[in-house]
């Protein structure tokens, strides 16, 4: 259980950023101590080598100048003198004259320059390291000189301590920092997360809260909060677009609910017979306007795109005015076709049918004298439409009319499911147009425009 | 003649509307209350026609379908949906099935529906030149259309309903079925706009003296025949 919770956190985000910049830490740290303790060696062993060398020439010059003995003498007294120094006059075959060697190391050459080794000085219990200078003078006798490094590998041991010292000390100041950077993006993160959860509990208008340094983390809560309006714009528009249906529903309902009371009050059949007659027109319509309104729903939704088909408009028209021509006529109404501007786009035939359907019906409850169905293009537009020569939409209603059920005047009592417009006006929204009225002395139209490309 | 008609439909009311008006037309009626029996059932074969709800627990009527199809079993299928967009009612007919019935609905028209489908079935796909009903003769290569020796002139329209009701004389054929047949459009006219249609052709067909051979069906449609 704790090992599966080790794991997760092992994989999580936190860990990984501050493993990262731990390992970071100690690849740095690492690579500082490695070139420092190089630069220290070599500078150190330089100067330890500069002493024996100086030491050795002088030595070399006093022998040049006052001969064997006092070459003796000087190494007998810088031994001495030198508490950190080796020194030795010997030999060919390496025998001591002078200095506080017993004899010849073994493993220096007669002549080198810049040789470490630990030696045993004449006294000495323990051995210590030197560098080494060895020259072989004229005669065969040889010369050492060399030069303690102890004091150096002190040094060195010194920096190279206190530099793993500061870089252990960095670990937990890394893990801190790490720790710091996590939380800044924790905070900023948990602002956002904390907004989703409250949107998420019904609290629909918070925000992300935005600072306005357009990195990231401000893009990120600027692109959530323009979800939010979309969700919220969306949200109202149902809210709306319930409450309607809901207040247009209530009247047929209601109409309904009456019908059956008186219904149940009568014994006499024909009565009753009338009674059922009337319910169920009163359900059809309500079946129509439900129909109506989830069709309206789902082309503004855009469902149905795909089921665009190239189809001749003018043929369309001509067959629309053929399904109603009889019944126009039994009514005394005339339907006449009129092609302008013959064109064959991709609708949807069913939805574009059904929009038709709709304006003629209007025009033959609602319009008056000869209606006429047409088909004109106006620059990159076509344009469906229907006129007649009645006295139309009066303008202050317009937007009424196009309301999901717009029904502009229920006492008259034409039994129907709205006037349908608000579906019309989704076809044509639907086909990148829109719907508009053209009204002129005793002429009424109702024109879809619709879009080439759309 | 009784058929076996099986119907798959999850909701009691509607399961019982329909078994009672399939027993009132002399039709056997095995009900299956959800998909996974209905394909069982349907498997076995033996039907003359399936009433497939849509929307069903299990199993969705539209799979119900293909895997119908998909076994091969070709039995003609009515799919019923409470989904009736026009979209819907494609994506019902693409799928395999042979027609489908918005609810709610008349039975007369689920009847009518289910009579052509078994009707088609069994009528095969020979090509007729010829369709005739009592003292009515259409000739659909002359185009030309006589009751006994008289010619009854019709405009095109009007020739390809009398040709509809013709090919299914004897039938009954509701509204809808008539401006699918026809217009082919899918939405309900509303209005009258078919009956006057049908008026102006029987003035035509049915003159002053003739037996009457278009019959209107009381909260159906119409029926051709003597």
């Amino acid at each position: 259980m704790t090992a599966n919770r080790a794991l997760r956190w092992l994989r999580s985000s936190h860990a990984r950023f501050i493993g990262l910049i731990l390992l970071l830490e100690l690849v740095f740290g690492g690579a500082l101590l490695l070139s420092v303790t190089q630069l220290v060696h070599a500078s150190l062993d330089a100067a330890d080598n500069a002493i024996a060398r100086d030491t050795r020439d002088t030595l070399l010059e006093i022998e040049r100048q006052e001969g064997r003995r006092a070459l003796a003498s000087a190494v007998t007294a810088h031994a001495q003198d030198e508490s950190d120094a080796v020194l030795l006059l010997a030999q060919a075959d390496g025998r001591r004259i002078a200095g506080n060697l017993s004899g010849w190391p073994p493993v220096i050459p007669a002549d080198t320059a810049g040789v470490t080794a630990k030696l045993y000085r004449i006294g000495d219990t323990d051995a210590a390291p030197y560098t080494i200078t060895a020259t072989r003078l004229r005669d065969g006798a040889r010369l050492l000189v060399g030069e303690s490094t102890d004091d150096s590998d002190q040094i060195r041991q010194t920096v190279e301590r206190t530099l793993l010292t500061a870089l252990l000390m960095a670990l937990p100041l890394a893990i801190v920092a790490a720790w710091l950077v996590v939380h800044i993006i924790d905070r900023r993160i948990g602002h956002i997360a904390a907004t989703a959860a409250r949107v998420g509990a019904g609290e629909i208008d918070r925000r992300v809260p935005l600072d306005g340094s357009g990195d990231s983390f401000d893009t990120l809560g600027r692109t959530i909060n323009r979800m939010l309006d979309q969700i919220g714009a969306l949200l109202a528009e149902l809210r709306t677009v319930t409450d309607s249906i809901a207040h247009d529903l209530r009247s047929p309902l209601t109409r309904l609910r009456t019908r059956i009371d008186r219904a149940m009050q009568s014994d006499n059949p024909a009565v009753l017979r009338e009674a059922i007659d009337g319910i169920s027109r009163e359900a059809d319509q309500l079946l129509a306007m439900l129909a109506t309104a989830l069709e309206v729903s789902r082309m503004e939704a855009g469902i149905g795109r795909d089921r665009f088909v190239a189809t001749d408009l003018a043929a369309m028209l001509i067959d629309m005015g053929e399904l109603y021509e009889p019944v126009s006529e039994e009514q005394g109404r005339a339907l006449a076709i009129s092609i302008a501007h013959p064109a064959t786009l991709p609708v949807h035939r069913e939805l574009l049918g059904q929009a038709l359907v709709n304006l003629i019906d209007n025009a033959l409850k609602y319009g008056a004298g000869t209606m006429t169905l047409y088909l004109k293009g106006e620059g990159g537009e076509i344009i469906v439409g229907l006129a007649d020569e009645g006295a139309g939409i009066a303008p202050e209603r317009e937007a009424e009319a196009l309301r999901r059920f717009g029904r502009l005047d229920p006492a008259r009592g034409i039994a129907g499911a709205g006037l349908g417009l608000s579906l019309v006006a989704a076809v044509a929204r639907m086909h990148g147009g829109d719907v508009r009225f053209d009204r002129r002395d005793e002429y009424f139209a109702v024109e879809m425009l619709l879009r080439r490309q759309a | 003649m009784g058929r076996k008609i099986l119907l798959v439909e999850d909701d009691r009311t509607t399961a019982d509307f329909i078994r009672k008006g399939l027993a009132e037309h002399g039709h056997v009626g095995d009900h299956a209350a959800n998909g996974r029996d209905g394909l069982f059932m349907a498997t076995d074969g033996g039907y003359d026609a399936i009433i497939l709800d849509r929307m069903l627990p299990g199993m969705d009527g539209l799979a119900v379908l293909g895997a119908l199809r998909a076994a091969g079993i070709e039995t003609p299928v009515i799919l019923l949906s409470a989904l009736g967009s026009v979209d819907d009612r494609v994506t019902g007919l693409t799928a395999g099935s042979d027609d489908y019935l918005v609810k709610p609905f008349a039975f007369a028209e689920l009847h009518a529906r289910l009579e052509l489908l078994m009707r088609r079935r069994g009528s095969g796909t020979h090509v007729e030149t010829v369709l005739t009903c009592a003292t009515l003769r259409m000739d659909l290569l002359k185009r030309e259309v006589k009751r006994g020796e008289r010619v009854i002139d019709l405009q095109p329209r009007e020739f390809r309903l009398l040709e509809y009701l013709m090919r299914h004389a004897g039938q009954v054929v509701t509204r809808t079925m008539l401006l699918e047949g026809v217009w082919d459009y899918h939405f309900d006219p509303g209005t009258n706009v078919i009956d006057v249609h049908i008026s102006r052709l029987r003035r035509k067909v049915d003159a002053d003296g003739d037996q009457p051979l278009i019959h209107t069906v009381r909260g159906a449609g119409y029926r051709l025949g003597e």
